[in-house]
């Protein structure tokens, strides 16, 4: 190694200059650098590929944590996937997505009507712990539908999650200490609940609601 | 670039000027999702490949993706994203690994015991600055011995992975040649006088 040796950012990028080009001198002779390519080499192509079992679960888990942190949420999700987010993985599967939408729709239909209370006691796709939020959703003058709840003591956040009428998630709203959220009127949305946190960590939550405006349920995946 | 524009096989570098042209926007989110995942199963292989758990790979590899999601604004494209991309997975794994210690390696001493006193030479070595230790290694090692050091100790490289890289013919491969760097390197540092034992 001398004064003169790359940063290993350089160095990678000269895995694409065939041996011999000039620009590859000083790498070809240095044994650290050389090192370090040799290592981005791998890097790109390994030889030494994990498990085949190990390589399917962490590229299916690595997906979901890229589309949850990325593509969704406001908040950051610290814990690894569970029982639970595997589920979600697998029915992320195409062909198993209607099918797990009719299926869901139906154990919700049929709560409804063993219960007789309309949506207000609906159970989403996770069982909410004890101790649930107590939410409502009204409208106010202009027809937008307000969500008010209450948080339980020791909360100092809220989310506000949205589902699809096939219940997949839609968005998740950080509204800090707000207790309550307007929709407009028009919303994609048809189930809504709120996530009470203490900091990252989910303290409580409400059980799953419909949003009203008439639509109904419907076991028509999006 | 819209998010409908993003196609499996559009470039690392359209993907990537489309996430970086509005960040939080849902068109770079998108980019940003596509680029991230295309590339999550080599740092995944890249991590369990050093650090043999597939645990512990899939944490490394998940704070790397993410790590990479945060700093995606910063990064100025003067090199491939790839190339970006490895130095965070690189930086992050080396911090999560124990370097092996450049005189004793638990794993190429099978007598060395695992938890025994250190010697003089190796509580030397321990003292010196990075880039002390560098010098010693260019002056008083061959090229080959130089690169296995380097690979071992600073790369974390598997003995089976630097003996297929460097091609290394001898029966006892890269720990063949990695216990004759460091009997090298007790004897440079005998010679210079720096440690005063009287074997290794």
């Amino acid at each position: 190694m001398t004064d003169r040796c790359p940063s290993p950012e350089e160095i990678a990028s000269l895995a694409s200059v065939a041996r011999g080009d000039p620009r590859r001198a000083h790498v070809e002779s240095c044994p650290r650098c050389q090192a370090i390519l040799l290592s981005y080499e791998e890097f790109m192509a390994p030889d030494e590929p994990p498990p085949e079992a190990h390589a399917a679960d962490a590229s299916a888990e690595l997906e979901s944590v890229l589309r949850r942190e990325v593509l969704g949420p406001t908040i950051r999700h610290e814990r690894k996937m569970g029982t639970r987010d595997r589920l979600r993985c697998f029915f992320r599967v195409p062909v198993l997505a209607p099918a797990a939408a009719v299926v869901a729709i139906a154990l919700i239909v049929i709560a409804v009507v063993e219960n007789g209370r309309g949506g207000a006691d609906l159970r989403g796709p996770a069982p909410a712990p004890a101790a649930p939020v107590v939410a409502e959703m009204g409208t106010d003058g202009d027809g937008a539908r307000v969500l008010t709840w209450q948080p339980p003591a020791g909360c100092n956040r809220s989310v506000v999650v949205l589902y699809a009428a096939d219940l997949s998630e839609i968005s998740r709203q950080d509204v800090a200490t707000a207790r309550s959220l307007s929709l407009p009127r028009a919303h994609e949305a048809r189930y809504w609940r709120v996530l009470c946190l203490r900091g990252n960590e989910e303290v409580s939550r409400s059980m799953l609601q419909e949003l009203g405006g008439g639509a109904g349920i419907s076991a028509s995946p999006r | 670039m819209t998010a409908t524009d993003l196609q499996p096989e559009t470039p690392d570098a359209d993907l990537l000027e489309a996430a970086q042209a509005e960040p939080g926007s849902e068109a770079a989110r998108r980019a940003a999702c596509q680029l991230l995942s295309r590339h999550r199963d080599r740092v995944y292989a890249w991590c369990y490949a050093r650090l043999g758990d597939p645990e512990k790979a899939l944490d490394v590899a998940q704070e790397v993706l993410l790590s990479a999601y945060r700093r995606l604004s910063t990064f100025e494209r003067r090199s491939q994203f790839s190339s970006w991309l490895y130095v965070i997975a690189r930086n992050r794994c080396c911090s999560e690994m124990r370097r092996p210690q450049l005189l004793v390696d638990e794993e190429t001493d099978p007598e060395h015991l695992k938890g025994a006193a250190k010697d003089p030479a190796s509580i030397y070595i321990e003292s010196r600055s990075e880039e002390e230790v560098l010098a010693l290694i260019r002056t008083d090692l061959d090229p080959l011995e130089q690169k296995v050091i380097w690979l071992r100790c600073f790369e974390r490289m598997s003995i089976a992975r630097i003996t297929e890289v460097l091609e290394i013919t001898e029966a006892s491969g890269a720990r063949g040649v990695l216990q004759r760097a460091r009997r090298h390197l007790r004897a440079a540092l005998r010679r210079r006088e720096l440690i005063t034992e009287t074997s290794s």
